[in-house]
């Protein structure tokens, strides 16, 4: 698949909108189009509709710039929510935003630091390396050292609100919920993509994080440079390493993939579990692989922190013992929103069940002592998606199911669900302390 | 003395809250003499002028002393000169908005353009000669005026977007250059157009 090239940056707001309606109107047209067909032919070609949906939409997404992107990015990790079709359209938007120029590239160094890239390093590259979502990284070099130095675009904080307005109908009729109903969704990604710009902050966070980490074996973590870093430039250690895809390509072996999977997967349950907050954008941009079977890891940009109460109700339904105990089950549910009191007893019984399957399918991982990713795994996942989303209630909800901090929880853990699949990673998934802990937090 | 003259000039309005009224006020605000003030300015409005055509000047010979600047491409040229641009310009920023409230009546605004204009394209011309030289830019000889004019435009409206710009540190005005600037840049470097007229030529050609 080859990126198409964009001849223009949409810039005005109202171009923007003008590219969104458009897509709103194609995806229309391509239901039609499904619909006319399955009447006609009888053949139900959902596949032949998620792809026109996924191409327009992506086309459209492509062009532009900032937090749409990153909405893009968003949705295309939450892969449970979104068929195949669509995940890889937008795993697309994943690596290339149109670059910045290079006096912008001065000027917004210079802004922050008072003295042009030129005169504090030894070499600076004024071509970016890699794009990130709302910045650009450049290479640079101060005598036998080379760093990282990650430059953000100017005033995109600003553009994030007026770009989410944009997104939101696309996504409100994507899922079938009015605006209001998807507002605490839209919060969150609001919070989290706001956080993401200050750069102050993911140096804090990236120190703390990765010196709480730095005792998990086979991971690297690069040093971020307080001196020359501020609220839009970030400097850090330039990490050698290959993208997931570029690593596959060179035909690593199974030991190697096995060795990095295992490391991400410690890091992973380490998080989650002992410090409660995750790296949530593990987008393969963000992992550095090394021939070695050591991976480097950056951008701290998106920590989701989880909360106590969400942490002792969401995960306890990775227990086997937990989802057959109906009493503790029904009540975790409704704290997590999969059902509410007011809904009838079918409609309750229905997700509960669908809930509980696919949760079933999701903790498998953690069911066995060593486990095996496989495409068919994930193509089950993806499979029984599907099915529930055949569910009237899931299809066109009455009201919006799904705590807000379940968001960024499922997508990350869908990122690495995806990224050990591609690894064909056969790992040690034991030992699981938090599973005893829970059970007896639950007194089962 | 030309810079003083100029600096006295937005000084003694922004005190007085009024332009000075003839040149005897401003000389002695400056303590020169008038024959002094004739020998760079023939009037005050002269001197009104060259607040924003001084700015750009010195903004242009700044950069073209740059060696970085030679090797830029012509779009990262005029993004450079108008950062430049902007930065001289934010120090009588105060002066500039008081100065422009006049703008509602258009008139006034134009008059104060006027020689900025001249001196823009003045440098544009150059600017675009390089890059036609080196096959940036296509050669569309009687449109080249155009093309002029379409960045000279670009200009006057990157400086009302940074006079209502209230940004820190008008980094809005960066992403404004950035953006306007790519876009004057496709719609002036080769593009369909210079496919059109290639194929319109050839066209021709055949049906002779």
């Amino acid at each position: 698949m080859t990126t198409p090239t964009q001849d223009k940056i949409p810039t005005s707001k109202v171009e923007r909108a003008l590219k969104l309606v458009g897509t709103g109107a194609k995806i229309g047209s391509n239901y039609l189009k499904y619909y006319t067909k399955k009447t006609l032919s009888g053949v139900d070609n959902k596949e032949e509709l998620h792809n026109n949906n996924a191409e327009d939409i992506y086309q459209s997404l492509s062009q532009l710039k900032g937090s749409a992107l990153k909405v893009a990015q968003m949705l295309s990790m939450d892969k449970n929510l979104l068929p195949r079709a669509y995940t890889q359209q937008f795993a697309l938007s994943q690596y290339s935003a149109p670059p910045m120029s290079a006096p912008l590239v001065i000027r917004t160094f210079q802004r922050s630091y008072g003295k042009p890239p030129q005169e504090v390093f030894d070499e600076f590259s004024l071509q970016s390396s890699a794009a990130a979502s709302i910045g650009q990284v450049h290479k640079a070099r101060i005598g036998e050292r080379w760093f990282a130095v990650k430059i953000q675009y100017p005033g995109i904080a600003d553009s994030i609100q007026s770009d989410l307005k944009l997104v939101k109908p696309m996504a409100n009729a994507m899922f079938g919920l009015s605006e209001k109903e998807m507002q605490k969704y839209f919060q969150e990604v609001e919070e989290k993509l706001l956080e993401e710009t200050n750069y102050e902050l993911e140096l804090k966070r990236s120190n703390e994080m990765s010196q709480r980490c730095s005792h998990l074996p086979n991971l690297v973590f690069p040093t971020y440079y307080s001196e020359y870093s501020s609220s839009k430039v970030l400097v850090m250690d330039w990490m050698g390493g290959m993208h997931l895809k570029e690593f596959l390509n060179t035909n690593p072996s199974q030991e190697v993939k096995n060795k990095i999977a295992q490391a991400l997967w410690d890091f992973y349950e380490f998080q989650l579990h002992h410090l409660k907050a995750i790296h949530a954008d593990p987008h393969p941009g963000n992992f550095l692989f090394q021939p070695d079977g050591t991976v480097g890891i950056i951008d701290f940009g998106c920590i989701k922190e989880v909360p106590e109460d969400f942490y002792l109700h969401y995960f306890p339904l990775l227990i086997p013992e937990v989802r057959t105990n109906e009493k503790v089950a029904n009540q975790l549910l409704s704290n997590i929103e999969i059902v509410f009191p007011a809904d009838s007893q079918e409609i309750r019984k229905e997700l509960t069940d669908a809930f509980l399957e696919m949760t079933a399918l999701l903790s498998r991982p953690f069911e066995s002592p060593k486990f095996h990713f496989t495409t068919e795994f994930i193509d089950s996942i993806y499979a029984k998606g599907e099915e529930i989303y055949q569910i009237p209630e899931v299809k066109k909800p009455t009201q919006p199911r799904g705590s807000k901090h379940a968001l960024y929880v499922n997508r990350t853990y869908f990122g690495i669900y995806s990224m050990m699949a591609d690894l064909n990673a056969e790992i040690i998934t034991a030992p699981k302390e938090w599973s005893e802990a829970l059970k007896n937090h639950w007194n089962i | 003395m030309k810079t003083q003259i100029i600096q006295g000039l937005v000084k003694y309005s922004l005190e007085h809250e009024k332009s000075p009224t003839n040149v005897y006020q401003l000389a002695k605000f400056l303590s020169i003499t008038e024959e002094e003030f004739y020998e760079y300015f023939s009037s005050i409005e002269a001197v009104e002028e060259a607040v924003l055509t001084q700015s750009w000047s010195d903004a242009f010979h700044a950069l073209s002393s740059d060696n970085t600047f030679s090797n830029f491409t012509l779009k990262e040229k005029l993004i450079s000169l108008h950062f430049g641009w902007i930065e001289k310009l934010t120090a009588m920023r105060s002066y500039l908005q008081w100065k422009t409230k006049e703008w509602k009546n258009p008139m006034v605004g134009l008059a104060l353009l006027k020689t900025l204009r001249t001196q823009v394209i003045a440098d544009l011309e150059m600017l675009f000669k390089v890059a036609q030289q080196n096959g940036e830019l296509p050669d569309r000889k009687f449109l080249d005026k155009l093309s002029n004019e379409a960045v000279w435009m670009n200009t006057a409206f990157i400086l009302h977007f940074w006079l209502n710009d209230s940004s820190p540190r008008f980094e809005k005005t960066d992403a404004c250059i950035e953006k306007s600037i790519g876009l004057t840049m496709d719609l002036i470097g080769r593009n369909t157009l210079d496919q059109a007229i290639d194929f319109g030529k050839f066209l021709f050609q055949q049906s002779k």
